[in-house]
């Protein structure tokens, strides 16, 4: 046997931006996949983003001149037959160098393949230099084209901060990829999440066949669930306190005038933290001439009133302000612990308002603790993740900024990141988008979606939206700052990886090295 | 003038003359061997051809092993005094409808003009192995070696194995200009006795119907009046008086393998293979259904490709020549002026493809 690598074709040209390769005659090529060229010196890696009919004759109509006589010979009756076909008529992929290694380290790249010269399917070995970029939260295994690599790949621990887009079609694999991310988060240390579910997906998988998270081996001691109705599952209820609502929330959710505005305002300046209580039980006489310095309509304030009163009929929310989960929630969390809310068959605004609310005080939290550098330091980076993450982060012009938007803004200061997850990213303002940092980008079916990503301009995003309308359920493209191009990865099918997980291989996988490793 | 005018003069006469001359009576066909219609030895046209001889080639027999070989020439350089051409010649072998084999010669560079000597084809003889004639006349020098070169690889597939079951020449059968003819029918015989049949096919043909009406153009009026799909043929040629059906005496067809989509082409075919005519002809048939070449055997597709000389590489081997010229000390405005035309400048301002048409690609 020759031990030459399989070789797909050689390099015919044209630019640096863009090089063309013919296939050989005997290889597919594959939209995605990932090839190298040149020697083991200077070794090019190269995506194809392309690909296209090629065949020999300078004549621009041959292929259609073909396929008529084709069609008029096939209703002869003796049929037609294409002698050598591979010579003739052959596969031509548009590929963008990714970079080169030379000595196993990765670089840009500023020069050209040779021309003609082969591009082959690489090797493990030629692959090892992305163990570096790879990530300590993995969630699948490297992808080139359909071939699956023994690699694992993920995002790094230090860039949850720094916030995460998880971009899909319904049906691509959105939920499967978040339940990955969490069990890979529970299997490591240094990492807090916060999973608000309002589909009730995380905790079982929510449907027959389908496994959750307290299906996950480590579950025991890393997860906690709250939840506001009644689970099977080991949980505790969602109890959330008067004092923790806040104006900033309430805009957020509901539509206010302006008279409307300046009125919660006023109870604020009256009462304090307790103005939603006291709006809640006082009458609106009592209301209006307690706060009479300003002159508001009766109807003004009892807008108000009902919008406290629909509130506090919510199981979840309570005038006793020793009634809270919050504090707990944000212990798991620096625990370096998963924290699931499940807020299944809550909509609208009952189920964005909890979040809205513990997401603020997580990120006051944080933002007190920073103040402490010496304790901030041993905080483990925190994520919260939010589905259909568009409703909130929307255009923001005209609108004030909401708690969501802000920790996109701050977060990453105080360690404190945001995981959105949506279908659609267009929909989302373009500079939180820019916010994101981690991008996992699966199955997208609408071309304004693919778009927007590729205005981010991020990387070689820009010549990936072919493939990313082509992806197939599971199969992703994960940017982040630490890769030096969009890492092709299919995610692992939740169900599958944790039959293959117990406790004791996980904690080997976590092995803290033994102290004099790395010691001198 | 007395009546001067713009506008086209002569157009309706001209069609009208055309359009009668496909009218013309039958008139006989020479019948001696002759150079211009290209007619080898003891072969005489039929004076009389009619629908009535018209076969329908049905019977089929599988051939496997086809080799077809044919050669490409050009011009690099011309002036008054001298000229310099290019040939090579490709043999490709298919087995079941797959290429398996293929052969090129290499470039031979053919100076030629009155009174230079003529000693390509001695050189070309010397490696070719093949006695060649001197040849007194310095025209078509290219031409000739081409066909040598054809020649020789036509000799050389005689000998592969396993044998090939059809050898397919591009043009007429008979022998080159400069090799006896004894040689090249010693080849024909030992092909027969091997068990190969070698074949001609034409792309155009010369022979005439009439004086003025090409034989092809009464031959396509024929199929279109039996308006039939299929392989058709017609010989029209015998032998002369006092030959029989021999391996180097060749009778002449013409055939149309995919009628309705397809060229008439002329086959040359050793008499001796008169009776399974209709099984070599569909045999070559059914290698030509190739949507691009319907009806046009492909192998013989594949040896023009492989063969011809393409404008960009004869542009090269001609620069290629200048620059060992001037290396030999010739002022390259000297040797510049030998070669330039001014229709060149003439024409610089038309677009490559469309002076492409007068530089032929054979
Ligand atoms: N990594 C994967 N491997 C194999 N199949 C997957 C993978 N991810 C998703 N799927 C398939 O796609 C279906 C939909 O996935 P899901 O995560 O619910 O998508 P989304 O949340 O984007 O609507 C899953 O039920 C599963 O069958
Ligand atoms: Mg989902």
């Amino acid at each position: 046997m020759s031990n030459l690598p399989e070789y797909k074709g050689r390099i015919i040209g044209r630019s640096i931006s863009e090089i063309f390769i013919r296939s050989h005659p005997d290889a597919n090529l594959v939209m995605g996949e990932i090839l190298t060229a040149g020697d083991s010196n200077i070794l090019y890696f190269l995506r194809v983003v392309d690909i296209l009919y090629g065949f020999e004759a300078g004549n621009p109509s041959w292929a259609l001149n073909l396929a008529g006589a084709m069609m008029e010979m096939e209703s002869a009756e003796r049929g037609f037959q294409l002698f050598d076909k591979e010579q003739r008529n052959f596969e031509v992929g548009k590929c963008v160098i990714l970079g080169f290694t030379r000595d196993g380290e990765f670089k840009r790249a500023k020069s050209l393949p040779p021309l003609f010269s082969q591009a082959s399917v690489p090797t493990i070995e030629q692959f090892s230099f992305i163990k570096k970029y790879a990530g300590d939260i993995t969630v699948g295994k490297l992808r080139s084209g359909d071939e699956v690599l023994d690699f694992r790949v993920g995002m790094g621990k230090n860039f949850i901060p720094s916030h995460t887009g998880i971009f899909a079609t319904t049906g691509m694999g959105k939920s499967n990829l978040m339940k990955c991310l969490a069990s890979s988060v529970m299997e490591s240390d240094g990492v807090g999440m916060l999973i608000f579910d309002p589909h009730g997906e995380y905790i079982d998988g929510g449907e027959e066949k389908k496994k959750g998270l307290v299906n996950h081996p480590c579950s025991y001691s890393k997860l906690t669930v709250f939840s506001h109705r009644n689970l099977s599952h080991t949980h505790s209820k969602l109890r959330l306190n008067h004092r923790e609502i806040n104006i900033e929330d309430l805009i957020l959710l509901f539509d206010f005038s302006q008279a409307q505005l300046e009125a919660a305002y006023a109870l604020y300046n009256r009462y304090g933290a307790d103005w939603l209580k006291q709006l809640d039980e006082l009458s609106i006489d009592e209301i209006t001439e307690e706060i009479s310095s300003s002159k508001f309509h009766e109807t003004t304030i009892s807008v108000l009133q009902r919008r406290a009163k629909q509130i506090f009929s919510q199981k979840t929310f309570h005038k006793d302000e020793k009634v809270s989960v919050t504090k707990k929630i944000i212990k798991e969390l620096k625990l370096g612990n998963v924290v699931l809310i499940d807020l299944s068959g809550l909509s609208g605004w009952r189920e964005l308002l909890p979040a809205a609310a513990i997401a603020r005080q997580i990120l006051d939290s944080y933002h007190n603790e920073f103040r402490n550098p010496g304790s901030f330091k041993t905080l483990p980076n925190v994520t919260i993740v939010l589905e259909e993450a568009q409703r909130v982060l929307g255009q923001l012009t005209g609108t004030k900024e909401n708690i969501f938007s802000r920790i996109c803004r701050e977060g990453r200061k105080f360690k404190v990141g945001l995981t959105a997850i949506t279908q659609q990213p267009k929909l989302i303002d373009e500079e939180i988008l820019s916010q994101f940092n981690t991008l996992f980008i699966l199955g997208l079916a609408d071309e304004r979606d693919r778009n927007i990503l590729r205005s981010l301009a991020r990387q070689d995003i820009r010549e990936l939206t072919r493939e990313i309308q082509m992806l197939q359920p599971g199969e992703a493209l994960i940017s982040s700052p630490q890769t030096p191009f969009a890492i092709p990865a299919i995610i692992d099918l939740y169900e599958e990886y944790i039959s293959t997980q117990n406790a004791d291989n996980i904690k080997s996988k976590n092995e803290i090295p033994s102290p004099d490793e790395g010691f001198f | 003038m007395r009546n001067p005018s713009t506008g086209v003069l002569g157009l309706q006469e001209t069609a009208q003359l055309i359009a009668s001359l496909f009218h013309q009576e039958r008139s006989i066909a020479p019948q001696e061997p002759d150079e211009e219609h290209n007619l080898p030895e003891g072969v005489t046209i039929n004076p009389d051809i009619s629908p009535q001889n018209l076969r329908e080639a049905k019977e089929s027999r599988k051939f496997k092993l086809i080799t077809a070989i044919d050669g490409g020439s050009s011009t690099l350089l011309k002036s008054a005094g001298f000229q310099v051409g290019v040939a090579r010649a490709a043999s490709v072998t298919y087995e079941n409808l797959k290429l398996t084999d293929s052969v090129t010669t290499p470039e031979w560079i053919i100076p030629s003009g009155e009174g230079i000597p003529i000693d390509t084809l001695k050189r070309l003889s010397d490696v070719i192995e093949i006695e060649i004639d001197p040849d007194p006349v310095w025209k078509g020098q290219t031409d000739k070696c081409r066909q040598i070169l054809e020649f020789a690889l036509m000799n050389d597939s005689l000998k592969q194995t396993p044998n090939p079951d059809f050898i397919l020449i591009d043009g007429s059968l008979k022998p080159p200009d400069s090799v006896n003819p004894d040689l090249f029918n010693n080849c024909l015989r030992k092909a027969h006795r091997n068990g190969i049949v070698i074949m001609g096919v034409s792309k155009s043909s010369s022979l005439l119907w009439s004086e003025n009406c090409p034989l092809i153009s009464k031959f396509t009026q024929m199929l279109r009046e039996k308006n039939k799909g299929g392989i058709w043929y017609l010989r029209i040629s015998d032998l002369v008086k006092g030959y029989s059906p021999d391996a180097h005496l060749i009778d002449i067809y013409l055939v149309n393998l995919y009628n309705g989509l397809a060229p008439a082409l002329r086959l040359d075919i050793p008499s001796i293979y008169r009776k399974e005519a209709d099984q070599i002809i569909s045999g070559l048939g059914a290698v030509s259904i190739d949507p691009e070449f319907p009806g046009y055997p492909y192998p013989l597709a594949a040896a023009h490709r492989k063969t011809r000389i393409l404008p960009p590489r004869k542009t090269q081997l001609a620069q290629s020549i200048k620059d060992m010229v001037i290396s030999l000390g010739i002022d390259k405005q000297i040797l510049h002026s030998a070669f330039s035309d001014y229709h060149d400048i003439l024409n610089a301002d038309v677009p490559a493809e469309f002076l492409a048409i007068e530089n032929d690609i054979f």
